[in-house]
């Protein structure tokens, strides 16, 4: 039986590659997209598999800033959206 | 700190850089967002490395093993397996005592006889730092407990408690596969800590255990306050 680490990496890594490549391919061109699933992925690969103890201090910053950054891309977004208009 | 994570970490971050460098040259936005996105995986194992892993614990569950066992043995030689536990408050410190009688007055730690029957007392220095809570009321207690068996500890996914009178009652729901397996020794962890958590916190001077029902997923434990001079 895999460790919880070693099971968050493996289906963490597979998830993002399979949907970068699949992005890829298809022709996306904004790389916020890129990094916007990246962070859904690991969320949910982390909330499903919860390899570590969600008080480590390191964690938890890592989580706020990855909040912050897919926070950001939406916002962005939504203005181009909006401007676009 | 992991090293084989940061080694990883690094490289794939170097890799990422690589990637995204010749993404701009060449004016692929796609390129750039890979590397983007693998620059960010490479930060998640420069984070993991920073925090413990498992081994640990690994090694923390072969010692508890070891002691349960060792404290069960004890228990069956006193005929204590079917035990009532309290938890007395002494000068400084908590005592775990298990009885089959009463709770004992002023029990010393080791074995012990109290009218006529023998006690084991173990005493306790864990969560020392839980505060004990300015207001009694069943909403802050469960909030509390949660604080400290589900968000610090890590013993279930979640619990509830009823406070009516002088009597606790704490369902806990989800239990951590890795505690689960002790939930069938007399001497276990969860009942343990859960019984300790509300000493801390409601600085009682003696708690009694009445139930304890263990099952597949969760856990029942019912606890009688007694507070003291």
């Amino acid at each position: 039986m895999l460790r919880k680490i070693n099971l968050f990496i493996l289906v963490y890594i597979s998830m993002v590659s399979a949907l970068n490549l699949s992005m890829f391919l298809l022709g996306e061109n904004r790389i916020d997209a890129y990094i916007a699933t990246n962070i859904l992925v690991y969320f949910v690969s982390f909330t499903v598999i919860r390899p570590v103890n969600r008080s480590e201090r390191a964690i938890n910053a890592l989580n706020a800033f990855l909040i912050i950054l897919f926070i950001g891309i939406a916002i962005l977004r939504a203005y181009e959206a909006i401007i676009q208009r | 700190m992991n090293t084989r994570f940061l080694i990883l970490g690094v490289n794939i971050v170097i890799v990422s850089m690589l990637i995204a460098t010749y993404g701009l040259l060449t004016g692929d936005n796609g390129l750039v967002g890979i590397g983007a996105s693998s620059g960010l995986v490479g930060g998640v194992f420069l984070v993991l490395a920073l925090t413990p892993v498992e081994t640990t614990l690994e090694a923390l569950l072969d010692y508890t093993s070891t002691l349960v066992n060792g404290v069960t043995v004890i228990l069956e030689d006193l005929d204590l397996l079917d035990h009532k536990l309290c938890v007395e408050k002494m000068s400084n410190s908590l005592l775990m005592v298990f009885t089959k009688n009463e709770c004992p007055l002023n029990p010393n730690p080791g074995i012990g006889m109290h009218m006529g029957f023998p006690y084991f007392a173990i005493p306790v220095n864990i969560l020392d730092d839980v505060v004990k809570l300015e207001v009694t009321t069943e909403e802050l207690l469960e909030t509390s407990l949660e604080d400290v068996l589900v968000d610090r500890l890590g013993l279930s996914k979640a619990l509830k408690v009823e406070f009516r009178g002088d009597i606790v009652a704490i369902h806990i729901l989800g239990l951590s596969k890795t505690l689960s397996i002790y939930s069938k020794y007399p001497v276990d962890p969860l009942t343990i800590i859960a019984s300790i958590a509300i000493a801390r916190l409601l600085d009682t001077s003696r708690l009694r255990l009445l139930e304890r029902d263990p099952s597949q997923d969760s856990f029942k434990i019912v606890l009688k306050v007694e507070k003291g001079a």
